[in-house]
């Protein structure tokens, strides 16, 4: 009875080790930094030529847009600071002027981040708080 | 006047559902069986109230009652009555009285259904039911009001995000719902069965039937969640390990693990704190999603409001930790089995190693979700942790789970013999041979070594699982046919009705090996984003796409502009597809028009051939184009379709289904 338990704890232990060592194997091969524009420029030398995920609103009237190349450039600020985005590829739909936004791309180390993606966060079903930036009362 | 009401019920929801719990507590302490009684009343009292809350919400809804804020939010003039209803759950405030409403439905059906029996317990899953319910109502009375009112008037409102206006609206969330907060239900069935010590074989019967319906609609609300993604968002895939995503597919690994553990307790009465901690991890697993998702604490595409619901449901979550692995460890005891395992090669092992696997997965994609929050923890930098991790740890786990799809059920209790397994294990390895062989030779082009040996196992698991289902069914129908002269059909018929659960989980197992074919096509996935002028022609692999031209449609709401591709098929004509960016116009003055992409789909069972207009240009109408071969992504649909059907057949109830403990 005692070796068929010691079998089995070893049995199950591998299991458990198995899974354990996938994932922490993995794991560093998948992962980004993720910062926020203020935190990116605070900290500069340790982004440069780092992928990393940028975090952001977009700058109102930055956005240029070039549809025979399908290239964007804009701007992302956070706590006034700001980086200059340029992009080539799909834009989501919710991409927009002042836009919430996540860049993942490659930082240059000045001020540019070459992206990848970039992700606008779907305004979707749990909006943000009522904004008054525009007069309700008139409708 | 509506909204007056609804919150006069809510409050008076809060009441009745504290009554609930007192009497049920001090009815069972003390004996008195009519303040069980009275407590269970207060249940369904509780129900009506909150049936009734969500009905005043809806006449707040439908009559355009836009002072009300979250009206105002969800709703304007012009949308589509279905869409009025939908915002019911389009919101955070609605969808948390949702939620309770639920709860209420499946807390009123659950005191109901045990009214005569188990009365022991039924006190106190009354008051763990209306615990959950009354931490729901508070979260609706001091965070997340839907009935607040503006203190202005307004006559039309922001309607529901455009991209939300879908069907799937309808149908998504509700399923995810009630998957969701079905778990409540086991939950509060082990909590009491804990603690009134009443730990026998019963509370795992009613545990089990409640996580199966649970599990039923989690798998339902995954499969249109998967299937809303691709047919409307336009990225070309179907899932993306986003955390929203993670949190409703973790309660349905656990949820799985201990459907299939369960058996071993009802069989051989063994495992039993393994399926308590299961019951009571697929509950909690569902409040860290809710947790994770609604606090902001990580960023997902579905964008929620940074609010403080979050902390409210931190400090929950914080006590149900406490209180059901306290309970779990003070009855340790009461919870020991009184059987061991015999041998490695076994049924009860494959169920065993199938339990870990699945544990273990939804330990590691909550890993990989947490990751970002623990690493900001622990080194003050946040790490994201992408879709890559999620896949490389998900392949071989997902296989080895369809390993033991096809080793558990022909593998036999207890013990077997090297000559047994040699018998089982013969047919469906000489199919497996051949399909290995020929996946080996035929497909060879996708990628690297890595990927062709996944799709090359995955394959031949494929064909393993479902040879071995097969033969489980022959053998029922032959033996059948012998013994009471049946012909094939009446055969297959009774065998199915002889053991609901037996074989109709086999009908579950074969969605899942649909599922997993549907999942290896995706290696095979070919995408190109094109660039066409109008009147341009372009091969892609074996089609040929023909760009005529951007034809403008507009409507009061909405202006649609559509690409006309014609598409040939290895040179035959093959279809008109209709690629579309919609401009959505605002109801808020002076808002820009919120685009959205329309995609075109032309499915076949081999592959869909997809279309994404990302961009045009308005001058010279050139375009940009996505267009993505997907292999066998109709198989995921299939195969979510025979899992509702297998599911449908052990749920369904009558004298061999649920209450029947026999697997054999």
């Amino acid at each position: 009875m005692k070796l068929k338990q010691t079998k089995w704890i070893i049995g199950l232990t591998f299991i458990v080790i198995g899974v354990f060592i996938t994932v922490m194997s993995t794991l560093p091969k998948a992962t980004q930094y993720y910062v926020t524009v203020d935190e990116l420029m605070r900290d500069k030398d340790k982004y440069t030529n780092e992928d990393l995920k940028v975090a952001g609103k977009v700058v109102s009237d930055s956005i240029v847009k070039n549809d025979q190349a399908m290239t964007w450039t804009f701007q992302v600020e956070n706590n006034n600071s700001t980086v200059d985005v340029f992009y080539k590829g799909a834009m989501p739909d919710t991409f927009k002027e002042t836009a919430d936004v996540v860049v993942t791309g490659r930082f240059d180390g000045q001020k540019h981040v070459i992206a990848s993606s970039v992700l606008a966060k779907c305004a979707s079903r749990y909006e943000e708080k009522l904004q008054p930036s525009y007069d309700i009362r008139k409708n | 006047m509506p909204e007056t009401l609804g919150n006069i019920f809510i409050h008076a929801a809060f009441v009745v559902a504290t009554y609930a719990i007192v009497m049920s507590v001090l009815g069972a302490r003390t004996n008195q069986y009519h303040l069980v009684r009275s407590g269970r009343n207060a249940v369904w009292a509780t129900g009506i109230l909150v049936l009734s809350a969500v009905i005043a919400l809806e006449v707040c809804l439908l009559k355009g009652r836009f002072h009300v804020e979250y009206v105002h939010q969800y709703t304007n003039l012009t949308m589509p009555i279905f869409y009025k209803i939908a915002a019911l759950w389009g919101g955070q405030n609605g969808s948390l009285l949702f939620w309770l409403f639920i709860l209420m439905v499946y807390s009123s059906c659950a005191v109901f259904q045990t009214r005569h029996r188990n009365v022991e317990l039924q006190p106190y899953v009354v008051a763990v039911l209306m615990t959950i319910a009354l931490f729901f109502i508070t979260l609706l009375i001091f965070s997340a009001n839907p009935f607040q009112t503006m203190p202005f008037d307004v006559r039309d409102g922001r309607g529901l995000n455009p991209l939300l206006q879908n069907y799937y609206m309808l149908i998504h969330p509700p399923s995810l719902y009630l998957g969701y907060v079905g778990m409540s239900v086991p939950f509060a069935f082990g909590i009491a069965a804990m603690i009134a010590n009443r730990l026998d074989n019963k509370w795992i019967i009613e545990v089990r039937i409640w996580t199966l319906i649970a599990w039923f609609f989690l798998s339902i609300g995954n499969l249109l969640g998967a299937s809303w993604a691709y047919e409307v968002l336009g990225w070309g895939g179907y899932w993306a390990w986003d955390p929203v995503e993670n949190a409703a597919f973790i309660p349905w690994l656990t949820a799985t693990a201990f459907l299939h553990s369960a058996i071993i307790q009802e069989k051989r009465n063994m495992l039993k704190t393994w399926n308590m901690a299961l019951v009571i991890l697929s509950f909690l697993m569902t409040m860290v999603g809710t947790f994770l998702t609604r606090s902001g604490i990580v960023s997902s595409v579905h964008s929620f409001a940074q609010s403080d619901v979050g902390q409210y449901f931190f400090v929950f979550l914080g006590i149900c930790i406490l209180v059901s692995f306290g309970l779990l460890i003070l009855r340790l005891p009461s919870l020991r089995s009184t059987n061991v395992l015999d041998s490695l090669v076994s049924r009860e092992s494959a169920f065993l190693f199938n339990n870990l696997v699945f544990v273990g997965a939804a330990f590691a994609i909550l890993w990989g979700t947490l990751f970002p929050v623990l690493s900001e923890w622990v080194r003050g930098t946040k790490i994201t942790v992408g879709p890559p991790y999620f896949n490389s740890v998900m392949i071989p786990i997902g296989l080895v789970l369809l390993f033991l799809t096809g080793f558990g059920p022909i593998v036999g209790w207890r013990k077997s013999t090297l000559d047994q397994l040699k018998k089982s294990f013969l047919v469906p390895i000489l199919f497996v041979i051949p399909t290995s062989v020929l996946a080996l030779i035929f497909l060879r082009k996708s990628g690297d070594f890595l990927t062709t040996m996944y799709v090359n196992i995955s394959i031949s698991l494929c064909v393993f699982v479902f040879v071995t289902i097969v033969m489980e069914y022959w053998e029922g129908i032959a033996m059948r046919a012998r013994i009471f002269k049946e012909d094939f059909m009446t055969a297959l018929i009774r065998l199915i009705a002889s053991n609901r659960r037996r074989y109709g989980g086999y009908v579950v197992h074969i969605g899942i090996v649909l599922l997993f074919l549907g999942f290896t096509g995706n290696a095979f996935k070919v995408e190109k984003e094109l660039k066409l002028k109008p009147q341009e022609t372009t091969q892609f692999e074996n089609y040929l796409i023909h760009y005529d031209s951007l034809v403008p449609t507009s409507n009061a709401h909405k202006t649609v502009i559509s690409a006309h591709l014609a598409v040939w098929k290895n040179d035959k004509p093959y279809a008109l597809m209709k690629p579309a960016r919609v401009l959505y116009n605002s109801s808020v003055p002076g808002e820009d028009a919120q685009p959205s992409t329309e995609i075109a789909i032309k499915r076949s069972i081999v592959e869909d051939l997809y279309f994404a207009l990302l961009t045009f240009d308005p001058e010279n109408q050139t375009i940009f184009v996505k267009a993505v071969i997907n292999p066998l992504v109709q198989f995921i649909w299939i195969g979510g379709l025979f899992l509702i059907l297998g599911s449908v057949v052990v749920m369904w109830p009558g004298a061999n289904g649920l209450r029947r403990t026999t697997y054999a």
